[in-house]
Protein backbone atom coordinates (compact mmCIF):
# COMPACT_ATOMS: atom_id res chain seq x y z
CA UNK A 1 0.00 0.00 0.00
CA UNK A 2 2.69 2.77 1.25
CA UNK A 3 4.86 1.21 -2.00
CA UNK A 4 2.12 1.87 -4.24
CA UNK A 5 1.80 5.76 -2.23
CA UNK A 6 5.25 6.14 -2.84
CA UNK A 7 5.29 5.03 -6.60
CA UNK A 8 2.13 7.09 -7.64
CA UNK A 9 4.30 10.51 -5.81
CA UNK A 10 7.68 9.49 -7.42
CA UNK A 11 5.45 9.26 -10.80
CA UNK A 12 4.18 12.86 -9.96
CA UNK A 13 7.19 14.36 -8.33
CA UNK A 14 9.31 13.40 -12.08
CA UNK A 15 6.13 14.32 -14.23
CA UNK A 16 6.09 18.27 -12.74
CA UNK A 17 10.54 17.73 -11.57
CA UNK A 18 10.48 21.14 -13.72
CA UNK A 19 7.87 23.29 -12.26
CA UNK A 20 9.29 22.63 -8.56
CA UNK A 21 13.01 23.41 -10.35
CA UNK A 22 11.95 26.45 -11.54
CA UNK A 23 10.40 27.62 -8.33
CA UNK A 24 13.46 26.77 -6.46
CA UNK A 25 15.78 28.62 -8.95
CA UNK A 26 13.83 31.78 -8.89
CA UNK A 27 13.88 32.04 -5.31
CA UNK A 28 17.37 30.32 -4.63
CA UNK A 29 20.89 32.24 -5.00
CA UNK A 30 23.01 29.63 -5.56
CA UNK A 31 23.53 25.69 -6.38
CA UNK A 32 23.10 24.43 -2.62
CA UNK A 33 20.23 26.38 -1.78
CA UNK A 34 18.41 24.67 -5.20
CA UNK A 35 18.99 21.14 -3.66
CA UNK A 36 18.07 22.18 -0.03
CA UNK A 37 14.75 23.76 -1.23
CA UNK A 38 14.14 21.20 -3.69
CA UNK A 39 14.69 18.68 -0.91
CA UNK A 40 12.15 20.21 1.36
CA UNK A 41 9.41 21.35 -1.07
CA UNK A 42 9.21 17.08 -1.44
CA UNK A 43 9.07 16.63 1.96
CA UNK A 44 6.09 18.54 2.00
CA UNK A 45 4.59 17.31 -0.93
CA UNK A 46 4.62 13.95 0.68
CA UNK A 47 3.49 15.54 3.72
CA UNK A 48 0.58 16.53 2.21
CA UNK A 49 0.15 13.94 -0.49
CA UNK A 50 -2.47 12.44 1.44
CA UNK A 51 -4.69 15.56 1.74
CA UNK A 52 -4.09 16.10 -1.80
CA UNK A 53 -7.71 15.40 -2.97
CA UNK A 54 -7.60 16.74 -6.67
CA UNK A 55 -9.61 19.57 -6.04
CA UNK A 56 -7.33 21.76 -7.95
CA UNK A 57 -4.92 20.46 -10.77
CA UNK A 58 -2.03 18.56 -9.89
CA UNK A 59 0.14 21.51 -10.93
CA UNK A 60 -1.89 24.45 -9.04
CA UNK A 61 -1.19 22.01 -5.74
CA UNK A 62 2.75 21.82 -6.48
CA UNK A 63 2.84 25.56 -7.19
CA UNK A 64 1.20 26.42 -4.09
CA UNK A 65 3.12 23.76 -1.61
CA UNK A 66 6.28 24.94 -3.99
CA UNK A 67 5.44 28.80 -3.50
CA UNK A 68 5.03 28.60 0.08
CA UNK A 69 8.06 26.66 1.18
CA UNK A 70 10.23 28.82 -0.96
CA UNK A 71 8.13 31.73 0.40
CA UNK A 72 8.23 30.36 4.33
CA UNK A 73 11.49 28.61 4.27
CA UNK A 74 13.09 28.30 7.81
CA UNK A 75 16.86 28.43 6.53
CA UNK A 76 17.97 27.34 9.52
CA UNK A 77 15.83 24.70 10.03
CA UNK A 78 16.53 23.21 6.37
CA UNK A 79 20.25 22.95 7.12
CA UNK A 80 19.12 20.05 9.70
CA UNK A 81 18.54 17.59 7.09
CA UNK A 82 20.70 15.70 5.22
CA UNK A 83 20.52 17.05 1.64
CA UNK A 84 20.74 14.85 -1.23
CA UNK A 85 22.06 15.87 -4.08
CA UNK A 86 20.09 16.81 -7.72
CA UNK A 87 20.80 14.93 -10.58
CA UNK A 88 21.45 18.18 -12.70
CA UNK A 89 23.95 18.79 -15.66
CA UNK A 90 23.93 22.45 -15.61
CA UNK A 91 24.61 25.21 -12.98
CA UNK A 92 22.12 27.93 -14.17
CA UNK A 93 23.87 30.46 -11.93
CA UNK A 94 27.28 29.93 -13.62
CA UNK A 95 27.17 28.32 -16.65
CA UNK A 96 28.11 30.36 -20.18
CA UNK A 97 26.85 28.86 -22.77
CA UNK A 98 23.67 31.31 -24.75
CA UNK A 99 20.71 29.37 -23.58
CA UNK A 100 21.77 29.74 -19.53
CA UNK A 101 22.69 33.06 -20.32
CA UNK A 102 19.13 33.94 -21.19
CA UNK A 103 17.90 32.01 -18.01
CA UNK A 104 20.07 33.91 -15.78
CA UNK A 105 18.85 37.56 -17.30
CA UNK A 106 15.64 36.21 -16.71
CA UNK A 107 16.76 35.07 -13.16
CA UNK A 108 18.17 38.61 -12.65
CA UNK A 109 15.03 40.42 -13.69
CA UNK A 110 13.11 38.54 -11.66
CA UNK A 111 14.64 38.37 -8.68
CA UNK A 112 14.61 42.17 -8.17
CA UNK A 113 10.87 41.95 -7.76
CA UNK A 114 9.90 41.33 -4.31
CA UNK A 115 8.20 37.92 -3.22
CA UNK A 116 4.88 38.07 -4.14
CA UNK A 117 5.56 39.53 -7.49
CA UNK A 118 8.45 36.92 -7.85
CA UNK A 119 5.51 33.97 -7.49
CA UNK A 120 3.18 36.02 -9.56
CA UNK A 121 5.35 36.63 -12.51
CA UNK A 122 6.05 33.02 -12.35
CA UNK A 123 3.01 31.60 -12.83
CA UNK A 124 2.01 34.23 -15.19
CA UNK A 125 4.82 32.76 -17.44
CA UNK A 126 4.06 29.37 -16.73
CA UNK A 127 0.17 30.21 -18.20
CA UNK A 128 -1.54 29.65 -15.40
CA UNK A 129 -5.01 31.15 -15.50
CA UNK A 130 -6.15 34.29 -13.12
CA UNK A 131 -8.10 31.97 -11.54
CA UNK A 132 -5.94 29.71 -10.39
CA UNK A 133 -3.50 32.36 -9.74
CA UNK A 134 -5.79 33.96 -7.51
CA UNK A 135 -6.17 30.26 -5.77
CA UNK A 136 -2.86 29.71 -5.60
CA UNK A 137 -1.86 33.09 -4.22
CA UNK A 138 -5.04 33.73 -2.29
CA UNK A 139 -5.74 36.44 -4.02
CA UNK A 140 -8.85 38.00 -6.35
CA UNK A 141 -8.70 37.14 -10.04
CA UNK A 142 -9.05 41.12 -10.83
CA UNK A 143 -6.44 41.63 -8.32
CA UNK A 144 -4.36 39.38 -9.85
CA UNK A 145 -4.71 41.01 -13.33
CA UNK A 146 -3.71 44.55 -11.60
CA UNK A 147 -0.75 43.13 -9.95
CA UNK A 148 0.62 41.78 -12.80
CA UNK A 149 -0.25 45.18 -15.09
CA UNK A 150 2.17 46.86 -11.73
CA UNK A 151 4.99 44.22 -12.32
CA UNK A 152 5.09 44.63 -15.97
CA UNK A 153 5.56 48.44 -15.37
CA UNK A 154 7.77 47.85 -12.60
CA UNK A 155 9.77 45.39 -14.94
CA UNK A 156 10.20 48.45 -17.74
CA UNK A 157 11.01 50.92 -15.53
CA UNK A 158 14.07 48.15 -14.30
CA UNK A 159 14.80 47.74 -17.61
CA UNK A 160 14.73 51.38 -19.07
CA UNK A 161 17.28 52.13 -16.02
CA UNK A 162 19.69 50.04 -16.44
CA UNK B 1 -0.71 61.67 -23.88
CA UNK B 2 -2.74 58.92 -25.69
CA UNK B 3 1.09 58.97 -27.34
CA UNK B 4 3.17 58.05 -24.40
CA UNK B 5 0.56 55.09 -22.98
CA UNK B 6 0.68 53.93 -26.19
CA UNK B 7 4.34 53.78 -26.29
CA UNK B 8 4.46 52.40 -22.91
CA UNK B 9 2.60 49.45 -23.80
CA UNK B 10 5.14 48.80 -26.86
CA UNK B 11 7.87 48.73 -24.40
CA UNK B 12 5.37 46.42 -21.60
CA UNK B 13 5.27 44.15 -24.81
CA UNK B 14 8.26 43.85 -25.72
CA UNK B 15 9.67 43.09 -22.42
CA UNK B 16 6.82 40.88 -21.93
CA UNK B 17 7.64 39.37 -25.36
CA UNK B 18 11.81 38.98 -23.80
CA UNK B 19 10.70 37.50 -20.32
CA UNK B 20 8.60 34.80 -22.15
CA UNK B 21 11.31 34.22 -24.59
CA UNK B 22 13.73 33.64 -22.07
CA UNK B 23 10.81 31.22 -19.96
CA UNK B 24 11.09 29.11 -22.88
CA UNK B 25 14.41 28.61 -22.97
CA UNK B 26 14.12 27.89 -19.12
CA UNK B 27 11.53 25.60 -19.69
CA UNK B 28 13.55 23.55 -22.74
CA UNK B 29 16.70 23.65 -20.27
CA UNK B 30 15.11 22.50 -17.06
CA UNK B 31 12.94 19.55 -19.32
CA UNK B 32 16.11 18.37 -20.37
CA UNK B 33 17.73 17.51 -16.72
CA UNK B 34 17.19 14.51 -14.53
CA UNK B 35 16.36 16.32 -11.73
CA UNK B 36 14.67 13.92 -9.65
CA UNK B 37 16.32 10.21 -8.63
CA UNK B 38 15.74 7.48 -6.16
CA UNK B 39 17.88 8.72 -3.43
CA UNK B 40 16.01 11.79 -3.77
CA UNK B 41 12.77 10.45 -3.63
CA UNK B 42 13.56 7.73 -0.90
CA UNK B 43 14.95 10.57 1.46
CA UNK B 44 11.91 12.66 1.27
CA UNK B 45 9.63 9.76 2.17
CA UNK B 46 11.28 9.25 5.12
CA UNK B 47 12.16 12.16 6.08
CA UNK B 48 10.25 14.25 8.38
CA UNK B 49 11.39 18.06 9.48
CA UNK B 50 8.30 19.43 9.79
CA UNK B 51 8.65 22.10 13.02
CA UNK B 52 5.14 21.51 14.26
CA UNK B 53 5.63 17.54 13.69
CA UNK B 54 8.66 17.52 15.76
CA UNK B 55 6.99 19.67 18.61
CA UNK B 56 4.47 17.52 18.41
CA UNK B 57 6.91 14.53 19.59
CA UNK B 58 8.44 16.32 21.91
CA UNK B 59 5.22 16.66 24.09
CA UNK B 60 4.12 14.03 23.17
CA UNK B 61 7.19 12.50 24.91
CA UNK B 62 8.39 15.14 27.42
CA UNK B 63 4.58 15.79 29.18
CA UNK B 64 3.61 11.76 30.19
CA UNK B 65 7.58 11.67 31.46
CA UNK B 66 6.50 14.67 33.93
CA UNK B 67 3.02 13.66 34.12
CA UNK B 68 4.11 10.18 35.54
CA UNK B 69 6.94 11.86 37.68
CA UNK B 70 4.86 14.67 39.18
CA UNK B 71 2.12 12.03 39.91
CA UNK B 72 4.63 9.64 41.42
CA UNK B 73 6.13 12.47 43.66
CA UNK B 74 2.99 13.93 45.25
CA UNK B 75 1.86 10.02 45.72
CA UNK B 76 5.44 9.53 47.58
CA UNK B 77 4.68 12.33 49.75
CA UNK B 78 0.91 10.73 49.79
CA UNK B 79 -0.90 14.27 48.66
CA UNK B 80 -2.91 12.57 46.28
CA UNK B 81 -5.31 15.20 45.35
CA UNK B 82 -2.43 17.41 44.12
CA UNK B 83 -1.04 13.68 42.20
CA UNK B 84 -4.24 13.60 40.55
CA UNK B 85 -4.64 17.19 39.16
CA UNK B 86 -0.88 17.81 38.40
CA UNK B 87 -1.42 14.41 36.31
CA UNK B 88 -4.69 15.73 34.76
CA UNK B 89 -3.74 19.04 34.18
CA UNK B 90 -0.48 17.37 32.17
CA UNK B 91 -2.84 14.80 30.35
CA UNK B 92 -5.32 17.74 29.29
CA UNK B 93 -2.25 20.11 27.78
CA UNK B 94 -1.10 16.62 25.81
CA UNK B 95 -4.39 16.18 23.99
CA UNK B 96 -4.55 20.10 23.67
CA UNK B 97 -1.07 20.68 22.05
CA UNK B 98 -1.47 17.93 19.77
CA UNK B 99 -4.87 18.91 19.02
CA UNK B 100 -3.10 22.17 18.36
CA UNK B 101 -0.15 20.94 16.64
CA UNK B 102 -2.23 18.31 14.53
CA UNK B 103 -4.20 21.48 13.58
CA UNK B 104 -1.56 23.61 12.97
CA UNK B 105 0.33 21.71 10.95
CA UNK B 106 -1.99 20.59 8.40
CA UNK B 107 -2.34 23.98 8.29
CA UNK B 108 1.32 25.07 7.07
CA UNK B 109 1.91 22.11 5.53
CA UNK B 110 -1.22 21.75 3.24
CA UNK B 111 -2.35 23.68 0.40
CA UNK B 112 -3.92 26.51 1.83
CA UNK B 113 -3.22 29.78 -0.30
CA UNK B 114 -1.19 31.95 1.69
CA UNK B 115 -3.54 34.72 2.49
CA UNK B 116 -5.85 31.69 3.71
CA UNK B 117 -2.22 30.16 5.65
CA UNK B 118 -1.27 33.74 7.53
CA UNK B 119 -5.04 34.35 8.33
CA UNK B 120 -4.87 30.61 9.55
CA UNK B 121 -1.83 31.39 11.56
CA UNK B 122 -3.03 34.67 13.35
CA UNK B 123 -5.85 32.19 14.69
CA UNK B 124 -4.01 29.54 15.87
CA UNK B 125 -1.32 32.21 17.49
CA UNK B 126 -3.95 33.84 19.30
CA UNK B 127 -5.42 30.45 20.24
CA UNK B 128 -2.07 28.95 21.45
CA UNK B 129 -2.39 32.70 23.50
CA UNK B 130 -5.21 31.90 25.25
CA UNK B 131 -4.24 28.27 25.51
CA UNK B 132 -1.01 29.18 27.38
CA UNK B 133 -2.49 31.26 29.24
CA UNK B 134 -5.14 28.93 30.75
CA UNK B 135 -2.39 26.42 31.59
CA UNK B 136 -0.34 29.33 33.20
CA UNK B 137 -3.62 30.20 35.27
CA UNK B 138 -3.79 26.52 35.94
CA UNK B 139 -0.49 25.72 36.72
CA UNK B 140 0.25 29.15 39.11
CA UNK B 141 -2.93 27.54 40.72
CA UNK B 142 -1.44 24.70 41.26
CA UNK B 143 1.75 25.88 42.64
CA UNK B 144 0.21 28.22 44.60
CA UNK B 145 -2.18 25.47 46.40
CA UNK B 146 1.00 23.43 46.59
CA UNK B 147 3.17 25.88 48.21
CA UNK B 148 0.50 26.93 50.75
CA UNK B 149 -0.29 23.06 51.69
CA UNK B 150 3.58 23.29 52.05
CA UNK B 151 3.31 26.15 54.40
CA UNK B 152 0.74 24.75 56.82
CA UNK B 153 2.90 21.47 56.96
CA UNK B 154 6.08 23.81 57.48
CA UNK B 155 4.95 25.25 60.28
CA UNK B 156 6.77 23.13 62.53
CA UNK B 157 9.78 23.66 61.34
CA UNK B 158 9.71 27.04 61.06
CA UNK B 159 12.61 28.60 59.83
CA UNK B 160 12.26 25.94 56.87
CA UNK B 161 9.36 28.00 55.49
CA UNK B 162 11.51 30.63 54.07
CA UNK B 163 13.33 27.88 52.17
CA UNK B 164 9.80 26.20 50.76
CA UNK B 165 8.89 29.80 49.67
CA UNK B 166 11.97 30.27 47.66
CA UNK B 167 12.34 26.95 46.30
CA UNK B 168 8.79 26.66 45.46
CA UNK B 169 9.42 30.37 44.07
CA UNK B 170 12.12 29.09 41.73
CA UNK B 171 9.60 26.23 40.78
CA UNK B 172 7.06 28.92 39.81
CA UNK B 173 9.60 30.85 37.78
CA UNK B 174 11.05 27.99 36.06
CA UNK B 175 7.34 27.00 34.92
CA UNK B 176 6.57 30.59 33.49
CA UNK B 177 9.58 30.55 31.81
CA UNK B 178 8.72 27.56 30.29
CA UNK B 179 5.61 28.52 29.19
CA UNK B 180 7.32 31.78 27.94
CA UNK B 181 9.30 29.80 25.99
CA UNK B 182 7.18 27.43 24.30
CA UNK B 183 4.91 30.24 23.61
CA UNK B 184 7.57 31.76 21.69
CA UNK B 185 9.31 28.68 20.03
CA UNK B 186 5.12 27.92 18.78
CA UNK B 187 4.51 31.94 17.96
CA UNK B 188 7.76 32.35 16.75
CA UNK B 189 7.47 30.15 13.97
CA UNK B 190 3.97 30.97 13.42
CA UNK B 191 5.61 34.89 13.67
CA UNK B 192 8.25 33.78 10.70
CA UNK B 193 5.94 32.19 8.40
CA UNK B 194 3.71 35.78 8.90
CA UNK B 195 6.36 37.74 8.42
CA UNK B 196 7.61 36.54 5.15
CA UNK B 197 3.94 36.93 3.81
CA UNK B 198 3.59 40.62 5.72
CA UNK B 199 7.17 41.21 4.13
CA UNK B 200 5.73 40.31 0.54
CA UNK B 201 2.38 41.47 0.84
CA UNK B 202 2.01 44.88 1.89
CA UNK B 203 -1.64 45.21 0.60
CA UNK B 204 -2.43 42.88 3.14
CA UNK B 205 -0.67 43.16 6.27
CA UNK B 206 -1.05 40.48 8.75
CA UNK B 207 1.68 40.83 11.64
CA UNK B 208 0.16 41.37 14.64
CA UNK B 209 2.05 40.92 17.95
CA UNK B 210 -1.23 41.69 20.33
CA UNK B 211 -1.38 38.11 21.51
CA UNK B 212 2.06 38.13 22.82
CA UNK B 213 1.18 41.21 24.71
CA UNK B 214 -1.98 40.20 26.03
CA UNK B 215 0.09 36.77 26.69
CA UNK B 216 2.65 39.21 28.73
CA UNK B 217 0.16 41.06 30.38
CA UNK B 218 -2.05 38.21 31.65
CA UNK B 219 1.79 36.58 32.64
CA UNK B 220 2.62 39.72 34.63
CA UNK B 221 -1.40 39.74 36.14
CA UNK B 222 -0.44 36.31 37.13
CA UNK B 223 2.73 36.28 38.78
CA UNK B 224 1.49 39.54 40.78
CA UNK B 225 -2.32 37.63 41.90
CA UNK B 226 0.46 34.93 42.90
CA UNK B 227 2.90 37.09 44.76
CA UNK B 228 0.15 38.57 46.29
CA UNK B 229 -1.10 34.86 47.68
CA UNK B 230 2.07 33.97 48.44
CA UNK B 231 3.25 37.44 50.57
CA UNK B 232 -0.23 36.99 52.29
CA UNK B 233 0.61 33.23 52.57
CA UNK B 234 4.01 34.01 54.28
CA UNK B 235 2.51 37.21 56.23
CA UNK B 236 2.95 35.99 59.48
CA UNK B 237 3.03 38.53 63.29
CA UNK B 238 5.90 39.22 64.75
CA UNK B 239 6.14 40.03 68.66
CA UNK B 240 9.97 41.64 69.70
CA UNK B 241 10.60 42.29 72.97
CA UNK B 242 12.14 45.86 73.37
CA UNK B 243 16.08 45.55 75.00
CA UNK B 244 14.89 47.40 78.33
CA UNK B 245 11.92 45.88 78.80
CA UNK B 246 12.07 44.11 81.85
CA UNK B 247 8.15 43.60 82.83
CA UNK B 248 6.94 40.35 83.72
CA UNK B 249 3.37 39.11 83.78
CA UNK B 250 2.63 35.43 84.61
CA UNK B 251 4.89 32.76 84.94
CA UNK B 252 6.95 30.73 82.52
CA UNK B 253 9.67 28.49 82.35
CA UNK B 254 10.96 25.64 80.49
CA UNK B 255 10.83 21.94 83.12
CA UNK B 256 12.57 18.78 82.93
CA UNK B 257 9.47 16.01 82.71
CA UNK B 258 9.81 13.50 85.19
CA UNK B 259 6.64 11.56 84.41
CA UNK B 260 3.46 12.18 82.10
CA UNK B 261 0.48 10.38 81.97
CA UNK B 262 -3.42 10.76 80.52
CA UNK B 263 -6.12 11.24 82.52
CA UNK B 264 -9.65 12.14 82.58
CA UNK B 265 -10.48 15.71 83.30
CA UNK B 266 -12.55 14.51 86.37
CA UNK B 267 -9.78 12.45 87.75
CA UNK B 268 -6.93 14.98 87.46
CA UNK B 269 -7.46 15.76 91.65
CA UNK B 270 -7.50 12.51 92.60
CA UNK B 271 -4.41 11.60 90.18
CA UNK B 272 -2.44 14.53 91.42
CA UNK B 273 -3.07 13.48 94.99
CA UNK B 274 -1.38 10.10 94.35
CA UNK B 275 1.14 11.94 92.24
CA UNK B 276 2.61 13.96 94.36
CA UNK B 277 5.85 12.45 95.38
CA UNK B 278 7.78 14.80 97.21
CA UNK B 279 9.48 18.56 97.48
CA UNK B 280 11.27 18.34 94.01
CA UNK B 281 8.50 17.87 91.77
CA UNK B 282 5.54 19.89 90.76
CA UNK B 283 2.59 18.38 89.15
CA UNK B 284 0.98 20.40 85.83
CA UNK B 285 -1.31 19.45 83.35
CA UNK B 286 -1.83 19.95 79.74
CA UNK B 287 -3.73 19.38 76.85
CA UNK B 288 -4.07 15.78 75.47
CA UNK B 289 -6.16 16.58 72.61
CA UNK B 290 -8.37 13.12 71.35
CA UNK B 291 -8.26 9.69 72.86
CA UNK B 292 -5.73 8.10 70.36
CA UNK B 293 -5.45 4.76 69.02
CA UNK B 294 -2.11 4.91 70.98
CA UNK B 295 -3.74 6.15 73.80
CA UNK B 296 -5.95 3.75 74.09
CA UNK B 297 -3.73 1.41 73.73
CA UNK B 298 -1.63 2.50 76.52
CA UNK B 299 -3.99 3.36 79.29
CA UNK B 300 -6.91 1.60 78.61
CA UNK B 301 -8.90 4.94 78.61
CA UNK B 302 -11.69 5.70 76.16
CA UNK B 303 -13.55 8.37 75.17
CA UNK B 304 -16.72 6.11 75.17
CA UNK B 305 -16.41 5.89 78.54
CA UNK B 306 -18.38 9.35 79.15
CA UNK B 307 -15.91 10.77 82.05
CA UNK B 308 -15.00 14.11 79.76
CA UNK B 309 -11.89 15.52 77.89
CA UNK B 310 -8.73 13.73 78.61
CA UNK B 311 -5.95 15.82 80.23
CA UNK B 312 -2.41 15.12 80.45
CA UNK B 313 -0.66 15.05 83.50
CA UNK B 314 2.83 16.11 83.80
CA UNK B 315 5.45 15.21 86.86
CA UNK B 316 7.80 18.10 86.20
CA UNK B 317 11.59 18.12 87.86
CA UNK B 318 12.54 21.04 89.81
CA UNK B 319 16.35 21.18 88.95
CA UNK B 320 17.90 23.75 90.25
CA UNK B 321 17.56 25.25 93.73
CA UNK B 322 16.07 28.37 91.90
CA UNK B 323 13.49 26.39 90.29
CA UNK B 324 12.89 25.02 87.42
CA UNK B 325 15.37 24.77 83.97
CA UNK B 326 14.83 28.23 82.99
CA UNK B 327 12.86 30.57 83.96
CA UNK B 328 13.02 34.28 85.12
CA UNK B 329 13.46 32.71 88.67
CA UNK B 330 16.55 31.47 87.80
CA UNK B 331 17.26 34.50 85.47
CA UNK B 332 16.99 36.70 88.36
CA UNK B 333 13.60 38.15 87.18
CA UNK B 334 15.09 38.80 83.76
CA UNK B 335 12.92 37.55 80.55
CA UNK B 336 13.33 34.34 78.97
CA UNK B 337 11.93 35.74 75.34
CA UNK B 338 13.40 37.71 72.89
CA UNK B 339 11.32 37.21 70.27
CA UNK B 340 7.82 35.44 68.48
CA UNK B 341 6.42 34.71 65.35
CA UNK B 342 3.27 33.18 64.32
CA UNK B 343 1.38 32.68 61.76
CA UNK B 344 0.97 32.55 58.62
CA UNK B 345 -3.36 31.30 58.91
CA UNK B 346 -5.17 29.78 56.19
CA UNK B 347 -8.57 30.14 57.92
CA UNK B 348 -10.13 31.26 61.18
CA UNK B 349 -11.04 27.55 62.05
CA UNK B 350 -8.98 25.98 64.45
CA UNK B 351 -6.21 23.83 63.10
CA UNK B 352 -2.74 22.99 64.07
CA UNK B 353 -0.47 26.23 63.84
CA UNK B 354 2.76 26.89 65.03
CA UNK B 355 4.67 29.13 67.19
CA UNK B 356 8.52 30.16 66.48
CA UNK B 357 9.84 31.75 70.02
CA UNK B 358 13.41 33.18 70.30
CA UNK B 359 15.29 33.21 73.31
CA UNK B 360 16.81 36.26 75.11
CA UNK B 361 20.66 35.66 74.80
CA UNK B 362 21.07 34.60 78.50
CA UNK B 363 18.28 31.90 78.44
CA UNK B 364 19.74 30.43 75.58
CA UNK B 365 22.90 29.57 77.40
CA UNK B 366 21.33 27.92 80.38
CA UNK B 367 19.18 25.70 77.48
CA UNK B 368 22.10 25.52 75.64
CA UNK B 369 23.62 24.08 78.57
CA UNK B 370 21.01 21.85 79.71
CA UNK B 371 20.48 20.19 76.29
CA UNK B 372 24.38 19.56 76.71
CA UNK B 373 24.05 17.54 79.80
CA UNK B 374 21.20 15.81 78.16
CA UNK B 375 23.00 14.93 75.16
CA UNK B 376 26.08 13.36 77.28
CA UNK B 377 23.68 11.72 79.89
CA UNK B 378 22.52 7.88 78.45
CA UNK B 379 18.61 8.51 79.44
CA UNK B 380 16.69 10.36 77.45
CA UNK B 381 15.47 13.34 78.87
CA UNK B 382 12.44 15.66 77.99
CA UNK B 383 11.32 19.33 78.54
CA UNK B 384 7.89 21.07 79.08
CA UNK B 385 7.73 24.66 78.80
CA UNK B 386 4.53 25.85 80.70
CA UNK B 387 3.20 29.12 81.16
CA UNK B 388 1.15 29.88 84.21
CA UNK B 389 0.42 26.24 85.99
CA UNK B 390 0.13 24.93 82.08
CA UNK B 391 2.43 23.11 79.89
CA UNK B 392 1.85 23.86 76.23
CA UNK B 393 4.49 22.22 74.67
CA UNK B 394 6.83 19.09 75.21
CA UNK B 395 10.07 17.89 73.68
CA UNK B 396 12.28 14.94 73.63
CA UNK B 397 16.03 16.46 73.96
CA UNK B 398 18.49 14.43 71.78
CA UNK B 399 21.24 16.83 71.01
CA UNK B 400 22.62 20.34 72.07
CA UNK B 401 20.64 23.11 71.07
CA UNK B 402 22.55 26.29 70.34
CA UNK B 403 20.05 28.50 68.60
CA UNK B 404 18.03 29.79 71.59
CA UNK B 405 15.00 28.54 69.64
CA UNK B 406 12.29 26.45 70.21
CA UNK B 407 8.71 25.52 68.14
CA UNK B 408 5.42 25.60 70.11
CA UNK B 409 2.08 23.85 68.09
CA UNK B 410 -1.29 23.11 69.11
CA UNK B 411 -4.55 22.97 67.81
CA UNK B 412 -5.50 26.13 67.92
CA UNK B 413 -7.39 29.31 66.30
CA UNK B 414 -5.66 32.48 65.39
CA UNK B 415 -7.04 34.38 68.42
CA UNK B 416 -6.08 31.79 70.47
CA UNK B 417 -2.52 32.02 69.17
CA UNK B 418 -2.53 35.49 69.24
CA UNK B 419 -3.36 35.68 72.85
CA UNK B 420 -0.87 33.09 73.75
CA UNK B 421 2.12 34.90 72.17
CA UNK B 422 1.10 38.24 73.83
CA UNK B 423 1.18 36.61 77.24
CA UNK B 424 4.38 34.50 76.20
CA UNK B 425 6.17 37.93 75.40
CA UNK B 426 5.56 39.55 78.43
CA UNK B 427 6.96 36.57 80.64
Amino acid sequence: MNNDKEHQFELLVRQHKRTIYTVCYMFSHDKAEIDDLFQEILIRLWNGFDHYEGRSTAQTWIYRVALNTAINQDKKERRRIETVPLTVDIDPYEADDPSTHQIRELYDRISRLDLIDRSLILLWLEGISYDEIGAIIGITPNNVGVRLMRIKEKLVKMSNNE
Amino acid sequence: MKGIIMENQENNMSELDQLKAQYETLKQQFDQQEIVNDRLIKSATQTDVDFFAKYRKTALIAYPILAVLGFAYYAYLGQWAFAISFFLLLAVMIVVEMWLTRNTRRQVMENADLLTLSKNMQKLKTGYAIYTTLILIAGLMFVTAVTLNKIVSLRLYGPQIKEAIWSLGFAMVLMLGFAILAYRSFVGHCNNVLRQIDAMNSDHPVRNNRPFWCFLCAVTLLCTISGLLFYNAIDSVVYTRADNDLSSEGKLGIWEIYADTNVFEKDVALCMEQWQQGDSIVLMTGKSGMVTKDIEETTGLSCNEGKGQLVKLYALKETTSEGPVISSAVLDGKPIIKRIEHGPYRNRKPERLGVFVNMTPEASQLWLDFTQKAEESEAPCRAALCLDGMVYQEWAVVGAISTGAFFVTSIWTKDEVEAFCKRLIKQ
